[in-house]
């Protein structure tokens, strides 16, 4: 019920938003007469919807001047972000636009000049990972290239993949170890690497009030981080501990930035919102495989189309034994894993 | 009536099984696999070459003047020194897997002999279930992408065929521990 209300609520806000302001719609945001600065600067220093809905929450009887309101909270706002549409109801050209203004800011705030994107997905793929236990040795290459490739904040540290040492024998997640170091593989010990399922029934979808998160025909569930309000809702209910929250604005240098990014995917993140492993879609959708599957020096991963019976994860899901984590809870991962 | 059911089912099961057994008897031999599909894994799969990686290859470019024979593994032959044998411990020849006649190719056990680049074929023989894994693609690092033929790095790109066991590594830096953590053992 909660969740139904907020949906309409924002619904309201942005018909009442696109009436009020539909010239700085058209690309006229540098002209905005209650945006006062420079109109690099209003591109740069941006205004969440988030940040918005707080403001608004605390001037809740005023909220018929909502202009009003977000330039008192936020100084300066990007109208264009400020009054996207979700995602999947824009059209080709809105998301272009979409894209380049990402790569302004990116540039602005960042210096890095980047290309932004959204293949789509393929038709009739389905995208899965099997990962063999007996292989992976623990080293977490995969961790790091994860890191490198998908832009993630160095400071607080955000990793997708948790590699969790377990005794030999033993798949009790809760007595695993996260934090070893040194020679690997350990004596008696398994290495299991955890990054997001891309469940098929996915909890955290379900949880999402505002549709910001929701699975693509591929079996990737992709995060919209522009529409997203940052409730972790999601989080808790992930039942792998796949998502993470950008507390703080991801700190990057200009060189640790990949310059392909993809707008589902790669690009960085503003604060304040949820992120997660994506299966590198920006890659995967261009016929790729994903950064930690390249980086496995053990070849512990493997990667393909689930609906293609001739490929790897096909034929390994058909004829190995293999495993999903917490069958019981009915997310139908996409992630196998299996010993050989 | 139960019991005249079950009479009926297993007088037609008889008929059943007998008929096919006959079918089964007259039936031509099924063909051989083919050559080519016992050489690659099934499908669309290219493998990385090995014969022009090796350094001074081809082998023959010595050997055809130079022999030695049964060489002891412990002592190792005079100029392959660097050559240290953890593998297969019963072996005493280098011939067990190196075709003493032309140095260029390798032995298998059924007495042919094959080339450098299809060194999985010599593996396959005692690693029979690595072999299977490996053909489906359970076994061996990926390269290049999942669309499309797929190429598949072969055992000796990644095992050393003289010493296969692959080495402990460092593992790189763990995640950050939490702030208010306690670690494992210390509560």
């Amino acid at each position: 019920m909660w969740r139904r209300k907020s949906k309409v609520t924002l619904h309201v806000l942005q018909q009442r938003g696109r009436e009020a302001t539909t010239a700085p719609l058209a690309g006229q945001a540098e002209a905005s007469p209650s945006c006062e600065a420079t109109s690099d600067h209003a591109r740069s220093a941006s205004c969440s919807r988030r940040g918005f809905l707080g403001t608004l929450a605390t001037t809740a009887a005023a909220t018929t001047a909502t202009t009003a309101a977000a330039a008192a909270g936020c100084g300066t706002i990007d109208w264009d972000q400020f009054f996207q549409k979700h995602y999947k109801e824009m059209t080709v050209e809105e998301k272009a636009l979409v894209f380049e203004r990402v790569a302004r800011q990116t540039k602005a705030n960042y210096g890095a000049d980047v290309r932004v994107s959204d293949p789509a997905p393929i038709e009739g793929v389905g995208f899965a990972f099997c990962i063999s236990l007996s292989v992976c040795n623990g080293n977490r290459a995969c961790v790091h290239a994860c890191v490198e490739e998908n832009n993630q904040g160095r400071d607080p540290a955000i990793q997708y993949i948790k590699v969790v040492e377990l005794d030999r024998g033993s798949l009790n997640l809760e007595g695993g170890d996260l934090y070893y170091e040194g020679e690997v593989p350990k004596k008696d010990k398994v290495y299991l690497p955890m990054q997001c399922n891309q469940c098929d029934n996915p909890p955290c979808v379900t949880a999402c009030p505002v549709e910001a998160t929701w699975k693509e025909p591929d079996g990737i569930v992709v995060i919209d981080y522009d529409w997203c309000i940052g409730c972790r809702y999601c989080m808790a209910a992930c039942p792998y501990e796949a998502r993470r929250f950008n507390y703080a604005t991801p700190k990057l240098e200009r060189f640790q930035i990949n310059g392909n990014q993809g707008y589902l995917s790669n690009r960085i993140r503003p604060r304040g919102v949820v992120e997660k492993c994506h299966f590198c879609l920006h890659r995967t959708r261009n016929g790729a495989y994903p950064a930690c599957l390249e980086a496995c020096p053990t070849g512990a991963r493997k990667f393909g189309d689930l609906n293609d019976p001739e490929s790897e994860v096909a034929q390994i899901v058909r004829k190995k034994r293999v495993f999903v984590l917490k069958e019981e809870l009915n997310t139908v991962p996409r992630i196998y894993y299996f010993f050989d | 009536m139960q019991r005249r059911q079950i009479t009926t089912i297993g007088a037609r099961g008889v008929v059943f099984l007998a008929a096919v057994g006959l079918t089964n008897c007259t039936a031509p031999p099924t063909a051989n696999r083919s050559r080519a599909a016992d050489e690659l894994p099934a499908g669309r799969v290219a493998i990385s070459g090995r014969e022009g990686r090796i350094r001074q290859f081809p082998c023959e470019g010595c050997h055809d003047k130079v022999d030695a024979d049964d060489m002891p593994v412990p002592d190792g032959p005079a100029k392959h020194q660097s050559i240290e044998i953890a593998h297969f411990s019963g072996a005493r020849s280098c011939n067990i897997c190196h075709d003493p006649t032309n140095r260029d190719r390798l032995r298998l056990l059924k007495g042919s002999t094959t080339s450098f680049d299809a060194s999985h074929l010599q593996c396959g023989q005692c690693h029979g279930e690595k072999m299977r894994d490996w053909n489906i693609g359970a076994h061996g690092k990926h390269v290049g992408g999942w669309r499309g033929t797929k190429h598949r790095l072969t055992c000796v790109d990644c095992h050393n065929p003289h010493k296969p066991a692959r080495a402990t590594m460092q593992a790189e830096a763990p995640p950050a521990f939490p702030r208010f953590g306690i670690p494992k053992g210390a509560h």
